[in-house]
């Protein structure tokens, strides 16, 4: 079954398009909010909530770019919704934004799944929450302190801190040192 | 060694490979707030229906004051002079007519309690 047909059925209440279009993207989806959100039972929750919206708001995709794009956009919000309510930037610590970030090379070349997972858990909200909106879904800083409701300046420190305990994290877990 | 990549690429391409198999409680959960759907949606339509009916309620009412709120309340007639030509005429039960009519609208003011006889 193509992606088009799928959505089609799924529009129609096909119950189990619906499942079909679940099973696809919910591993990938559930990396998503696990990247965001550190406790696993509330990561499937938020991404439970994610496929909600994405199965009763389908009429709102209009084939305008890739199906996965969509999802992805709609779990990272359902994240970013359920982090704002913890507030993860109230005590956001800023330094100087005009740091040069560099471009330092890392020991290593390749990380694995475990090993992003248990170096994002390693980091506080605040820091993992601008790091992935930065680094994997290429937003500018602008666009984080909007979604975020923080200032420009704290969304640069926070990714500065947050490059900074990442490689001081992969240097000791991983226990290579690099040249 | 020169190939070595910073912090920042090497986290973006491993996070493309990045899954993880959610339980079977999942799509259970998922299945369970889709079943509830239509009775949320209709609940939905219910009340949207309610706000209207009371929205349009509130309109009509409000039209219907403003197109009143100039005019003269009925009972300003006490006040009016009896036109002359007609205070001069007498139907058969003594009463003229514009008592009458005042008698058929149900605003016969004090003074014409007793019917005017010629």
């Amino acid at each position: 079954m193509t992606e088009q047909d799928l959505i089609a059925a799924c529009k129609r209440q096909d119950r189990r398009a619906q499942k079909l279009l679940y099973e696809r993207h919910a591993p990938v989806m559930l990396g998503v909010c696990r990247r965001y959100v550190h406790d696993p039972a509330t990561a499937e929750e938020v991404m439970v909530e994610g496929f909600f919206k994405v199965l009763t708001k389908l009429d709102l995709f209009n084939f305008e770019g890739s199906f996965e794009g969509w999802v992805r956009r709609i779990m990272i919000n359902e994240c970013l919704m359920h982090l704002r309510k913890s507030n993860p930037f109230k005590h956001a610590e800023e330094i100087n934004p005009n740091i040069d970030l560099g471009e330092e090379p890392t020991v290593v070349d390749r990380l694995e799944s475990e090993e992003i997972l248990g170096l994002l858990d390693e980091l506080p909200p605040g820091y993992r929450t601008v790091f992935n909106l930065y680094v994997v879904e290429g937003y500018k800083h602008r666009e984080i302190a909007e979604e975020l409701g923080i200032s420009i300046n704290t969304s640069k420190s926070q990714l500065i801190l947050a490059k900074g305990r990442m490689e001081e994290l992969v240097k000791k877990r991983l226990g290579k040192v690099g040249n | 060694m020169n190939s070595r990549k910073d912090i920042f690429t090497v986290f973006l391409e491993s996070s493309k490979q990045f899954a993880v198999q959610p339980s079977p409680h999942a799509w259970q959960n998922l299945e369970r707030k889709l079943d509830s759907q239509p009775k949320e949606q209709g609940r939905v339509v219910l009340m949207r229906w309610a706000t209207a009916l009371a929205a349009m309620f509130v309109l009509v009412v409000g039209v219907w004051f403003v197109n009143n709120l100039g005019k003269a309340p009925s009972f300003a007639v006490e006040h009016e002079p009896m036109p002359k030509m007609l205070q001069n005429l007498v139907n058969t039960e003594g009463c003229n007519p514009y008592c009458l009519l005042l008698k058929e609208r149900k605003e016969l003011p004090a003074y014409y309690a007793n019917p005017v006889r010629n």
